[in-house]
């Protein structure tokens, strides 16, 4: 099976936001701060119910905010947003 | 360092000294001077009767503690404690799942090793304080794995 490496935006929505703290997110979305600095380092990837909570607050859809960086090790472009 | 890890600590730390001094206070009442082979099962029940609710209070004191301090020394940061206290989201109970899973493995082979030290001829107290061993393993085990997941991510 393949490996996924997946990237994410939060960092650069959460700014996009209002400037919009760790903190406000966590208590937005319903967990703990610790588990937003996981998510925006990569160490963690959220569950679906997570996500989409994410881009309700975000305003946007789950693939703009998460994304896939690599598959088996090999890093995968990205297409330009506009 | 995350409140979550410092709670795995504090139940690290208590669990050794828990069992630590209650293993102690046990050997020197009874078993110090030679183990006896009667009543066995009625001894390690006694034993271990005891210290279910021991363990269970005194773990309970060692929390309230443990959170009156990290209250007194977050508030004089200026943090709020609140928040992190009152919340177990999804990577909580995924660690925590994957902790216990291990830790249970680990206990299963401490009670497979206890079944295996009966094949050999020792005594019976010797199959109670291998059971004991691994339980106190698992649950530092357990404790451990959760430090390191929460350093890691997950």
């Amino acid at each position: 099976m393949k490996k996924l490496g997946i990237g994410n935006n939060v960092r650069k929505f959460r700014f996009l936001k209002n400037e919009m703290t760790q903190k406000d997110l966590a208590q937005a979305v319903g967990v703990s701060r610790q588990t937003i600095v996981a998510i925006e380092k990569g160490q963690y990837s959220p569950t679906l119910e997570l996500c989409l909570k994410l881009s309700l607050v975000f305003e946007t859809k789950i693939d703009d905010i998460f994304y896939i960086e690599s598959i088996d090790g090999v890093k995968k472009e990205r297409k330009n947003e506009s | 360092m995350s409140y979550n890890e410092k709670k795995s600590i504090t139940n690290i730390i208590s669990s050794v000294l828990i069992t630590g001094i209650y293993a102690i206070i046990m050997y020197q009442r009874f078993l110090n001077g030679g183990l006896s082979d009667s009543n066995i099962f009625k001894f390690w029940a006694i034993i271990i009767l005891i210290f279910i609710p021991i363990s269970i209070v005194a773990r309970i004191i060692i929390m309230i503690i443990f959170h009156i301090l990290e209250s007194i020394v977050q508030a004089a940061k200026g943090n709020d404690i609140e928040d992190e206290m009152d919340i177990t989201d999804e990577r909580d109970k995924l660690i925590q799942m994957k902790a216990s899973t291990i830790s249970m493995y680990i206990f299963a082979l401490g009670f497979i090793l206890a079944l295996t030290t009966q094949l050999f001829n020792v005594s019976n107290h010797v199959f109670f304080i291998v059971l004991a061993g691994s339980g106190f393993i698992s649950d530092v085990v357990s404790e451990s794995l959760m430090i390191r997941y929460y350093k890691r991510g997950f």
